[in-house]
């Protein structure tokens, strides 16, 4: 059997890799996370490279590949830390409208004339697939509180996961509807930025889901597409420090012939590779549909965000005083890592999840 | 139009070259891409060709060059032409020109042929020129600007003062500087579709050349590195310095 990505997949990884060495190295990303943010007139150029549709079937617009394809963008997206909205609008906002069957609003976000976020968590702070009825729909109208809305400055289409009485529930609401304030969080990761929402009797649609299997294959894609990034800002946060190991001497040597330095980027490597292994097995059951999908996708965040964590720790240890200098991008990694780390589920509460699935499988 | 782009396929443009015991550049087995100034032709021939013409890219190299066609390929190139024999390991400047004067010559109804300025690994220059020569066509070089109407070329060639303007007869070779555009990215279908497109590989008897035809006439006899810019001299004393400024300028017959 065959595990290695084909000649395309490759192709779409090294297509991926040159567009963020030139359009966002690391001082652009830090000049648009300490300015203004991500400037949505850059998004068109995402569509018209045909990235935003990749796992949509051709019949509905897209690509016609799948998850896996997807899974291997969001990769080299995460290791140049990204600041556009794709997490948002294509893992989840796009999913979700497709789930609901929203065919005009998918044929303006694969033109990338419209950006969706999706609006999960409420003041609990949990994405679970059955929430508790917090938000109330009454006459086509929807009230209720989302936090950690990702990319909510850019976005202009929300689509809101919420538990009425009768259930779990997806809806549309536009962002600047009547009804709909928002604002963005001061949250760690400025790569990232994530907002609340606050919806009092606000206009909207009511999308037909398949209760809590819909938003399950939501939140699996969700995982997966976390794990991805952060074993791509793992991968580059450890070259990083190997770089400056290499060059960087005391004593007469390089510092990386050190036990003390080489044994910590060992250990950072052998825990991202682990992590991109579960991601990988964990994108393939995603794309497949097949029963473990949910058990790796759990298992890939989990493992993955607290590598990555780890291994922006050992980076930044390993670079000494300028590892801690605003102008070194290691900081940035190692928030977008903590910012992963805590969306979703905390490793721990993923944990539980692949423990209980393994015990009494699904 | 029918466009033919003369691409190359060159060591990672932003790795650390590493020379063969032949004091030649390692071109196997080290990862590599097509030549970023190729990529400027690239995008002058899809520009020109638009949605009726077609793009044909050529090559000649090892096994790997086949990356430079499927690039070209995957950014909207119709067909690519690989030139792969063995016998071409070394090949100088004039025997590259002869292998691809004799693909271009197998193009049949070819208006144009693109190429970049210099390769970015062996920085010739000359390559265009030659194929030129061989096919008894006008040349045109540092391209900033290619048009074509009426049958005729109009080409804005760059000059170290501005630019001029040149025409010329279909068909002819001209060269594609940086400046002429913005290469495009493949799009995700383009990168799909890349594989599927047709690509000939062509040995040196199959385009009708012979061993002398392509032995090269040059050796590489050694190598060396550049000497290491010495320090320059720092004259402290402000009187002193003004003579020794004359004097080094006049030495070095600038003034």
């Amino acid at each position: 059997m065959d595990f290695a990505f084909s000649e395309e997949q490759e192709m779409l990884r090294a297509s991926a890799r040159e567009l963020m060495n030139d359009r966002y190295p690391p001082e652009r990303v830090a000049a648009i996370a300490d300015g203004g943010g991500f400037d949505r007139e850059e998004w068109p150029a995402i569509a018209g490279l045909g990235w935003i549709g990749i796992s949509v079937p051709e019949e509905q617009g897209g690509a016609g590949l799948g998850f896996l394809e997807e899974l291997v963008i969001v990769e080299e997206l995460g290791r140049a830390l990204y600041p556009g909205p794709f997490l948002s609008t294509v893992v989840l906002g796009l999913e979700a409208l497709r789930l609901g069957r929203a065919e005009e609003l998918i044929s303006d976000i694969l033109s990338g004339k419209r950006i969706a976020t999706v609006g999960w968590a409420g003041e609990d702070g949990r994405f679970d697939v059955d929430p508790a009825p917090k938000v109330s729909w009454d006459d086509e109208r929807l009230s209720g509180v989302k936090l950690f809305v990702p990319d909510i400055g850019v976005s202009d289409l929300l689509v809101i996961v919420g538990g009425t009485a009768q259930g779990a529930g997806l809806w549309t609401v536009d962002r600047d509807a009547e009804g709909v304030t928002w604002r963005e969080l001061p949250t760690v990761d400025g790569t990232r930025r994530q907002g609340e929402v606050t919806l009092r009797e606000a206009r909207a649609t009511a999308l037909h889901i398949d209760g809590p299997a819909s938003l399950e294959r939501l939140r699996d894609r969700a995982l997966a597409a976390l794990a991805a990034e952060a074993v791509g800002l793992g991968s580059r946060a450890i070259e990083l420090a190997l770089d400056h190991t290499r060059t960087r001497e005391q004593f007469g040597k390089p510092i990386g012939a050190f036990q003390a330095v080489a044994h910590q980027l060992a250990q950072a490597f052998l825990e991202v590779e682990t992590a991109r292994s579960l991601c990988y097995w964990a994108g393939w059951a995603v794309a497949e549909g097949t029963p473990e999908a949910s058990t790796a996708a759990a298992a890939a965040k989990a493992r993955a965000a607290e590598a990555a964590v780890a291994a922006c720790e050992r980076a930044i240890q390993t670079h000494g005083g300028i590892g801690f200098t605003w102008e070194h991008p290691l900081h940035r990694y190692y928030k977008r890592a903590l910012g992963i780390a805590a969306t979703f589920g905390w490793g721990d509460s993923l944990r539980a999840r692949v423990a209980a699935d393994l015990l009494d499988p699904p | 139009m029918n466009i033919v782009v003369l691409v190359k396929y060159i060591p990672n443009p932003e790795g650390t070259p590493e020379m063969g015991p032949d004091h030649r550049l390692k071109r196997e087995g080290v990862e590599g891409a097509l030549d970023p100034g190729d990529e400027h032709s690239v995008e002058a021939a899809l520009q020109l060709a638009g949605s009726d013409g077609e793009v044909t890219l050529v090559t000649m190299g090892p096994e790997a060059a086949v990356g430079a066609l499927r690039r070209g390929l995957s950014m909207g190139g119709h067909k690519g032409v690989h030139v792969l024999d063995d016998s071409l390991k070394g090949a100088d400047v004039l025997v590259t020109a002869r292998v691809l004067a004799a693909v271009v010559k197998r193009q049949a109804g070819f208006d144009l042929v693109l190429a970049g300025v210099e390769s970015t690994d062996g920085y010739t220059g000359t390559l265009p020129m030659a194929v030129a020569e061989l096919l008894d066509l006008p040349n045109v070089t540092f391209a900033r600007k290619v048009e074509v109407a009426d049958g005729t070329l109009k080409v804005e060639r760059q000059t170290e003062a501005g630019y001029d303007e040149v025409e010329c007869p279909l068909p002819a070779v001209v060269t594609v500087t940086a400046g002429a555009n913005e290469p495009r990215y493949p799009t995700l279908k383009g990168i799909m579709q890349a594989k599927q497109k047709p690509m000939d590989t062509l040995s040196v008897s199959d385009l009708g050349l012979s061993a002398e035809d392509v032995k090269a006439t040059q050796e590489v006899m050694g190598l060396e590195p550049v000497a290491a810019k010495e320090a320059g001299e720092v004259i402290e004393d402000p009187e002193e310095a003004p003579g020794r400024v004359v004097e080094f300028l006049t030495k070095a017959k600038v003034i």
